[in-house]
């Protein structure tokens, strides 16, 4: 059969594998894979720019106009008070509980690096809803794994989960495998872990059944472990899932930003 | 004067297919809903084979998967090593079963390919990842199972179109339907 009349040639092929594979590993690539990320990262943008855009007009053609229109407007509105009331309440707690705590802005003095979003994991996932967005920094501009990134209206979309030398995978809040600590701006200011769901909403699960829980309270994150500052929104609680047999209670949190239309986002660097 | 023009019709190949994996991370996988599922590479690399010969393909497949293994977040080779296996197989497949080279032919081939590509991507991953696999098996994942549908079904859809699109200015194809003689 002609497969095997090319036997030498298939073994020529596997050379080729096997040595551009050996010279990736030893680094020796390095140089080539950097310029073309480099090259290719305009591009990128401009077609990931294009696709979003196709996209969220696409899901707005979805919604009645007017509606559209006027919740549009909402939901910008509704984002930025809650990062505004989320930020007053923070301030509110620290001013009533000890002064040194004040320090926290100074102390924690992040700095911004400001990011395009380049691709969408979504074509080869396995499972629905384990979204992840790719940023154009990398290493080489100081990012690394565990950094939260924020959107225009300072919601945290999600965190670093992986890095290259000019390029990022970010894990957003919404998705299975990406978790944040997290508190609910309520009474007891109940703390937890959230974990996103099905890549539409974000979950907070094993609360007390003792704690009470409000819609609409505010989820930000708690500032425990690792590098994300603590005060940043996550979402609002939309549903309340308690069974009186049960120790637990667990919430739904509604993500307060559009996937669609993240394009610059914001990485902060400690 | 004709080692120029080599260089330059291998140049406008690299060109041509590094545009089309830059279009797939960034563009088609930012579109909405069942749009994502466009598998271009695979469909660029099984129409580069009609035109050109295996050994060009390969080329072709390795600046493919080159650009796809750089600019995702899987290990380095993966793509390279799967659009490879696609091209000897389809290419073996051509010269001994589907040889009268009609659009039935084609529509096997892609649909082929597709599935056999989502197969071997998702197994050589869920080897890779055994270790922090909390999805569970894809096999078992109704979500792996649409995904490859709908790449089947944009794949046939775009074979239909250029097959059709290269029957009207090549000579390379059969017509629609082989011909009583």
């Amino acid at each position: 059969m002609a497969f095997y009349g090319k036997k030498n040639k298939n073994w020529w092929w596997a050379v080729v594998i096997g040595l551009l594979l050996l010279c990736h590993f030893i680094g020796l690539l390095n140089p080539i894979e950097n310029l073309a990320v480099s090259a290719a990262k305009p591009l990128a943008k401009f077609f990931y720019g294009s696709g979003s855009g196709i996209k969220h007009s696409y899901e707005e053609n979805q919604k009645q106009k007017d509606v559209v229109a006027h919740s549009g407007y909402l939901e910008t509105e509704v984002a930025r008070l809650t990062v505004e009331n989320a930020k007053f309440k923070e301030l509110e707690q620290d001013n009533l509980k000890l002064r040194a705590q004040l320090n926290f802005l100074s102390t924690n003095n992040y700095k911004n690096l400001l990011a395009n979003v380049i691709s969408q994991n979504t074509i080869f996932d396995i499972k629905e809803g384990d979204q992840d967005i790719v940023i154009d920094r990398g290493t080489s501009d100081g990012v690394r794994e565990g950094l939260g990134v924020i959107n225009e209206n300072g919601v945290i979309i999600g965190k670093i989960s992986e890095v290259r030398d000019h390029i990022s995978k970010v894990c957003l809040t919404t998705n299975s495998n990406c978790k944040f600590a997290a508190t609910i701006q309520d009474q007891n200011r109940t703390m937890g872990i959230t974990e996103g769901d099905l890549g539409l909403t974000i979950k907070m699960n094993y609360i007390p059944q003792s704690e009470k829980i409000n819609i609409n309270d505010t989820v930000i994150t708690s500032g425990l472990g690792g590098d994300i500052p603590r005060g940043l929104v996550i979402g609002k609680v939309s549903q309340i899932n308690n069974r009186s047999n049960e120790i637990w209670q667990d919430v739904n949190i509604g993500p307060l930003f559009d996937m669609s239309t993240l394009s610059i986002v914001a990485v902060l660097i400690p | 004067m004709l080692k120029v023009k080599y260089y330059f019709e291998w140049l406008v190949y690299f060109l041509i297919f590094s545009l089309v994996a830059i279009i797939q991370v960034a563009f088609v996988s930012s579109l909405p809903g069942v749009y994502s599922a466009i598998n271009l590479p695979l469909i660029a690399l099984l129409f580069s084979l009609l035109f050109f010969n295996r050994d060009t393909t390969l080329v072709l497949a390795l600046i493919m998967g080159f650009w796809l293994d750089i600019l995702s977040f899987n290990f380095f080779g993966l793509n390279i090593v799967l659009f490879l296996t696609i091209i000897f197989l389809a290419d073996f497949s051509l010269r001994n079963w589907l040889t009268n080279r009609s659009l039935y032919s084609f529509l096997i081939l892609s649909v082929s390919s597709v599935f056999l590509y989502n197969i071997l991507f998702h197994l050589i991953l869920a080897i890779w990842q055994s270790n922090s696999g909390e999805a569970g098996f894809f096999l078992f994942q109704l979500y792996f199972w649409k995904q490859m549908f709908w790449q089947m079904l944009w794949s046939a859809g775009f074979t239909l179109l250029f097959f059709n699109l290269a029957n009207s200015l090549s000579k390379h194809f059969k017509p629609f339907f082989l011909e009583k003689k």
